[in-house]
């Protein structure tokens, strides 16, 4: 776990929007809503992490998850996800509860 | 995204008004204009191709493209052309952010195109059940017919052909499926419009407007198309819905189709749309066998394709009706005459006003009133045009002065 993340965010269980879906378009991820005029361009990572936002598993969870499939980037990945997570938050596509 | 404007294009036309000669028009349609008139075709020749690649090294290509194709319903289509089957190998310098802007406007269109197919045929459905006659018109047809795929065809509604003794029934059909069906039109002067009051509905957050024409063609013009009075036979046509049902509707035959292509996308209104280029040139090209098409000084379709090979060469299926090479370009192409309302509310003086009124753009005078390339225009200039503009501003005139 990530020293910035604070623990009450470790703890929050990240659930997608259903406005959202992630549209895979000629090579490239696009997070994209109907309703909205903004479409999020994702890396491999954050279709991941977008993924595991099913209202079930907690940041923590997910962090960890990642950690152990990608050990060689444990020490950036709490960082990542957080950047990652509150990215979405702030475009609406998923609600931290 | 902000749509262009009419005014900043014509910024460098004379104040003066001018008698007894045609009035060159600068357009300054900037080349990613160019770039998107040749993407503006279903099927791409190699002549076509080279053209594009040219098209793509000029300075300036992609300033305002992403704008400009949205306005013009051409994201699919450049997006097709330059990046899902890229026509030439340069198509490359598309900038990353124009490419994800087209990608963006690829999955609204398609997000739209889901939404009216199923309108469409539950509405084709309804009307069969009422035992009417409908015909589907302009995109709603023509991206089934023309288009590899329909959302390469971006439309903002549905357009109907009923009978004029059936189309309020037909109204009546959309307001039993749940549309809003307004008793008037919004503004006076289109009480004897073409189409009756657009109805309406909301569908998974977008809403789709239904219009129900009893004529296909605007009372602006002197001809009628109507149910009935067709040349052409009816063609029918598959439209999807849900999960992999179809529903067969009926357009327009080859020859009135192509007839309100032309006529449609020569109303006054601002810039030529280019996806109507796109849907004219790649019906012609398609149907040519099935379509009896004149000459250009005797069918307003051949000479329409003439016109239209300045704004993108035909392609050499279509070669015979590129005018001749001697033959002077008129000024204005690409320029459709501007609305009386359009006129009005632009920021010109009265002089300005009545010069674009009297003396529109060549090209478009070419067009609209079936002169060949190369013909004089002074007749059609201080006779058809003239009264036409009487005719237009009498019908108007007359719809808002009636009460109620």
């Amino acid at each position: 776990m990530t020293e910035t993340a604070p623990n009450d965010l470790l703890r929050k269980k990240p659930s997608r929007s259903s406005q959202f879906r992630i549209e895979q378009m000629d090579g490239e991820y696009l997070l994209y809503s109907v309703n909205e005029t903004r479409t999020i361009y994702l890396n491999d990572t954050a279709v991941l992490v977008f993924n595991a936002c099913n209202g079930e598993l907690t940041v923590g969870e997910i962090v960890s998850a990642l950690s152990e499939a990608y050990p060689d980037a444990k020490d950036a990945i709490g960082d990542d996800v957080v950047t990652v997570l509150r990215e979405f938050e702030n475009h609406g596509a998923i609600e931290l509860a | 995204m902000k749509p262009v404007a009419i005014a900043t294009d014509q910024a460098n036309d004379e104040s003066a008004l001018v008698m007894a000669r045609d009035v060159p028009q600068k357009t300054p349609l900037g080349p990613a204009h160019a770039l998107l008139a040749l993407l503006a075709r279903v099927d791409m020749d190699p002549a076509c191709a080279h053209a594009v690649e040219t098209a793509i090294a000029r300075d300036g290509v992609w300033n305002r493209f992403l704008d400009l194709a949205e306005d013009h319903a051409m994201a699919p289509l450049a997006y097709h052309h330059l990046v899902r089957q890229p026509v030439t190998s340069n198509a490359a310098t598309l900038p990353k952010t124009l490419r994800r802007g087209l990608q963006a406007l690829v999955l609204r269109h398609r997000d739209a195109d889901i939404i009216l197919n199923d309108n469409l045929a539950e509405i084709v459905a309804a009307s069969r059940r009422a035992n009417l006659q409908v015909l589907v018109l302009k995109g709603g047809a023509l991206c089934h017919i023309l288009y590899p795929d329909s959302s390469m065809r971006p439309r903002r509604d549905i357009d109907l052909l009923a009978h004029p003794r059936e189309a309020a029934a037909m109204q009546a059909c959309l307001g039993q499926l749940g549309f809003e069906t307004p008793a008037k039109h919004g503004a006076r002067a289109m009480r004897f419009h073409h189409h009756l009051p657009i109805a309406s509905r909301q569908c998974d957050g977008m809403q789709v407007s239904v219009e129900v024409h009893h004529d296909a063609l605007s009372g602006d013009y002197p001809d009628r198309l109507r149910i009935g009075q067709l040349t052409s036979p009816a063609q029918d046509f598959d439209v999807p819905h849900g999960n992999g049902g179809k529903v067969t509707a009926s357009a327009l035959g080859h020859d009135d189709m192509l007839c309100h292509l032309c006529l449609h996308a020569l109303e006054p209104g601002g810039p030529f749309r280019l996806i109507g280029l796109a849907d004219i040139v790649s019906y012609a090209c398609r149907f040519e066998g099935a379509l009896s098409l004149g000459q250009a000084n005797q069918d307003t379709r051949a000479n329409t394709l003439a016109l239209l090979h300045y704004l993108a060469p035909l392609p050499p299926q279509l070669g015979k009706f590129a005018p001749p090479s001697h033959v002077p370009v008129p000024d204005g192409v690409g320029l459709n005459m501007p609305t009386l309302k359009q006129l009005f509310s632009m920021p010109l003086t009265s002089s300005q006003r009545l010069n674009k009124l009297v003396f529109p753009s060549p090209w478009w005078m070419h067009a609209y009133y079936g002169v060949a390339p190369g013909q004089p225009l002074g007749r059609v200039r201080y006779g058809r045009h003239l009264l036409r503009i009487c005719r237009w501003a009498l019908r108007r005139g007359f719809a808002i002065s009636l009460p109620g």
